[in-house]
């Protein structure tokens, strides 16, 4: 054969094998019969550990934890009209005695861990031994402060003993996830923190993980010997890490993909608008604010912040920024919880009363400036916001132009999340656009207390209010949730009060998901709340 | 030629140990460490502070730095603070990985360049010539993740022919034999295709301009006086001389072959070097992030070597 004659037949052979590879590729994009498909949901990070004493709480792997493990009873999204109830689940009964200092759980009997051993009130109580442990380094551990331990009664009743009687017993009882005793116990709780826990993964719930390749996929089979049989219904569920949200959107509308988490305001209405996918909307709990920071001077009195609150039109920077997938924030309590207070007084948009506010703390305009001076200092500060996150730099840009028209100036600066997190928590920055994730358990405490050495705290904007203090103090301490109530109304009065921080927004989640799915009840309790009746509808 | 190998060696030890020391001081002494990531405020600051005791973050700089070295010393490049495995388990793991798409990718670049630069000689000024020039001047342009995105739009979705993301497919990850090979290269197609297309452009200029010097060459023209057709004069004399930069530049590319191409591997969600050093980054995970840039180092030490060692084989004049 001459060389033309090889080139051809190089040709020739290439074109075929990728002819053959274009095939292969198609048939992987997902042509096999809809009832035996696994169902695929993206996500963006592997998930770090299987042990959620060592979990740092981000969500997809706390819902996959969640999905292997136990609870002893399940908590209910129904926060919005009182504190939430729970439902049974590991635990078929329980009852607290008449001084509500122990909660005596009854388990379900034929519950059994994947390798077939029985689920006891021993994993009841080793569960809370390694959350308690300070080696441990449990994120549970501070909520199991005022349980002091759990007596087993017998196999299947395991009793909680409380230092005091407060609201939450409950929730804090309830907490975490149930493991397996009979098989973690032989690692030392002193060397949890840096063992990898997936070599010894025995698990409990629903789903069993049949596979995982890090970085790629985790897939979770359905666990025939499950208590709740024949639930769930989906055989598989599938995790495909896709670390770019485009990729994930793409892949969900292609139909390679059932379900994406989060998907972004600007792409809500081209997945509402896809054939044979739906857009679930629901409110989150996340609470977005501007963050001044208390302990600088300029930031220091509360009718300066109060000046700059009114100076923000807030309602037109989260509509622009979240196309109307959000509300406005108005105080510390989501307006989606029981014990928000309806007749909170609402900050409205006022510039011309904001400047007549920060003129009389002495902020004047010095010259033909424009930007207001207070004896040799500018009123300029950086607006510090995590960098990549679109959303909260057109509401940094929208905030700075709203602030100029008052003489005040914001430099608007991004910073990799790390080093924002390491920055607010050390005090070091002006003002920061951030974003809590509300618990359903309204404390209060570790937002607006003065922070205290030892405790964990989110107060990074150096609030201190000895009156707010007192009075989370007091709630915490309430028998029960109607004495809480209108302490926790007054807190957030005095809050609103001082602004420490300019309340912004409450976003919606929102959820894109395949047609074909049916049964599944996506809620503000989270996405997976019912995945064991999740099921594939006709083709 | 052993000192001078020697010497290499040395200077290489040095280099990856300097490289080290200051991604060490630079990681230690950024804003955050490994604990800032639980930022669940339910985390009490003595949970945090037992973290950085489990990680030896609470002890001074130096004491640490000393630790790490020692460690080194002994093959131990520690263990993972973000997986919870060894560092080497974690390289070995992704490494792979990350040279089957960059050397295959690299292959393609090197080989699309010369093929091109070879078309584009036989009629040198010629349309054919002024079009790939055009072509390859726009894919060199153009950015990476670009080239990606639209590779993936165009041959996943608007025409489905390969896959977009991951290294296998559902059914491929638990396949055999050659099921599993064909599902592995289809998902090969489209990341090589982006690494190859945006680098082809820089070979096939360099080679051009190279071919088009050593065309007029004395030894090409004498070659062709004796009766030797234009293609065998391009291919068998010219192009061996023309091929001298690409060497330098190939043993350049060794360091991009094992550190990998983060974008590439966030596009195609490809688990490699370049996301597990992202995510290192990100997390301040400082024991994969040391491991992972020794290795890098230590290709950019080797690179060089090889390139001079392929210079000197190439090239009779050259002495080591």
């Amino acid at each position: 054969m001459n060389s033309k004659g090889l080139t051809v037949a190089a040709l020739v052979a290439t074109l075929a094998l990728a002819a053959t590879l274009a095939c292969r590729g198609q048939r992987s994009g997902g042509a096999a019969p809809v009832a035996a498909r696994p169902f695929v949901v993206a996500t963006q990070a592997d998930v770090t550990t299987f042990n959620d004493c060592q979990s740092a709480g981000e969500t997809t792997e706390a819902d996959i934890i969640g999905m292997l493990f136990p609870t002893l009873a399940e908590e209910q999204p129904d926060y919005q009209l009182h504190p939430p109830s729970f439902a049974p689940r590991l635990a078929a009964s329980w009852e607290f005695s008449p001084d509500r200092r122990t909660l005596t759980f009854h388990l379900r009997s034929g519950a059994r861990w994947s390798d077939g051993e029985a689920i006891t009130a021993d994993d009841v109580r080793f569960t809370l031994a390694a959350q308690k442990d300070p080696t441990v380094g449990s994120t549970n551990s501070e909520i199991k402060e005022f349980i002091s331990d759990a007596e087993v009664v017998d196999p299947l009743t395991v009793r909680f003993r409380f230092t005091r009687v407060y609201p939450y017993q409950l929730m804090d009882a309830n907490d975490g996830r149930i493991l397996p005793a009979h098989a973690w116990s032989g690692v030392p709780f002193g060397k949890w923190a840096t063992t990898d826990f997936e070599p010894l993964l025995v698990t409990g719930g629903p789903f069993r993980l049949a596979a995982h390749h890090p970085q790629q996929t985790i897939i979770l089979g359905r666990d025939p010997a499950w208590w709740g049989a024949p639930r769930p219904y989906l055989d598989r569920l599938v995790f495909r890490v896709l670390p770019e949200t485009a990729s994930q959107l793409s892949q969900l509308v292609a139909g390679q993909v059932d379900l994406v988490q989060q998907v972004s305001p600007l792409e809500a209405d081209r997945i509402a608008s896809s054939p044979g996918l739906k857009l679930v909307e629901f409110p989150s709990r996340l609470l977005g604010f501007v963050g001044w920071n208390n302990r600088r001077a300029m930031f220091s009195e509360p009718s300066v912040r109060r000046a700059l609150s009114l100076a923000i039109n807030r309602k037109a920077v989260v509509d622009a920024a979240y196309r109307g997938h959000a509300r406005l924030a108005n105080g510390p309590v989501l307006s989606t919880m029981w014990a928000y207070d309806r007749d909170l007084p609402e900050l409205g948009y006022d510039p011309g009363l904001a400047a007549r506010l920060l003129e009389h703390e002495g902020w004047v305009q010095a010259g033909d400036a424009g930007t207001l001076r207070r004896g040799g200092t500018r009123f300029a500060f950086d607006l510090l916001y995590p960098a990549g996150n679109t959303i909260r730099q057109q509401m940094a840009v929208l905030i700075q132009s709203d602030l100029a028209r008052i003489g005040v100036e914001a430099h608007p600066v991004p910073a990799e999340f790390t080093s924002l997190v390491a920055r607010t928590d050390s005090g070091d920055f002006d003002a920061v656009i951030w974003v809590w994730e509300e618990p359903t358990k309204i404390d209060l405490g570790s937002e607006w207390s003065t922070r205290t050495d030892g405790r964990g705290s989110n107060n990074l904007f150096g609030y201190s209010n000895p009156e707010v203090d007192r009075l989370i103090a007091t709630a915490r301490e309430a028998p029960d949730f109607e004495t809480a109530r209108p302490i926790l109304v007054r807190i957030q009065d005095l809050i609103v009060t001082d602004q420490p921080v300019t309340f912004l927004y409450e976003a919606n989640q929102l959820v894109g998901v395949t047609r074909k799915l049916e049964d599944a009840n996506i809620n503000a309790a989270g996405i997976f709340f019912n995945v064991d009746e999740w099921r594939w509808g006709p083709r | 030629m052993m000192r001078w190998a020697l010497r290499r060696a040395a200077v290489g030890v040095l280099l990856v140990w300097l490289v080290a020391t200051v991604t060490f001081a630079l990681v230690s002494l950024a804003p955050g460490d490994a604990a800032t990531r639980l930022a669940d405020p339910r985390i009490s600051s003595a949970v945090r502070e037992r973290w950085r005791r489990d990680f030896g973050l609470d002890r001074p700089l130096p004491a640490r730095y000393a630790s790490w070295l020692g460690s080194v010393l002994t093959g131990d490049l520690g263990t993972s603070w973000f997986y919870r495995q060894k560092v080497t388990d974690v390289l070995g793991d992704v490494l792979p990985n990350t040279l089957l798409i960059t050397s295959l990718g690299l292959a393609l670049e090197v080989g699309g360049g010369i093929a091109l630069a070879l078309v584009q000689l036989r009629r040198p000024h010629g349309r054919g010539d002024r079009a790939i020039t055009l072509a390859t001047l726009t894919a060199y342009a153009m950015p990476t993740f670009g080239v990606a995105l639209a590779l993936i739009a165009l041959l996943s979705y608007r025409v489905p022919l390969f896959p977009p993301s991951h290294m296998h497919s559902l059914a491929g990850e638990t396949a055999h034999g050659w099921a599993r090979f064909t599902d592995l290269a289809a998902h090969l197609v489209l990341p090589v295709a982006a690494i190859g297309i945006t680098g082809v452009g820089a070979v096939a200029r360099y080679l051009r301009g190279s071919l088009l010097d050593e065309r007029t060459e004395h030894y090409v023209l004498a070659a062709r006086a004796r009766g030797c057709s234009a293609r065998r004069a391009m291919v068998v004399h010219a192009l061996p001389n023309a091929l001298l930069p690409l060497i330098t530049m190939v043993g350049m590319s060794l360091p991009f072959l094992v550190s990998g191409s983060l974008i590439v591997e966030v596009v195609f969600s490809w688990p490699g070097m370049g996301q597990a050093m992202y995510t290192a980054a990100l997390g301040r995970d400082l024991p994969l992030l040391l491991g992972g840039t020794i290795v890098a180092t230590a290709a950019v030490v080797v690179g060089n070597l090889l390139a001079d060692l392929a210079y000197a084989a190439a090239d009779p004049r050259v002495r080591l």
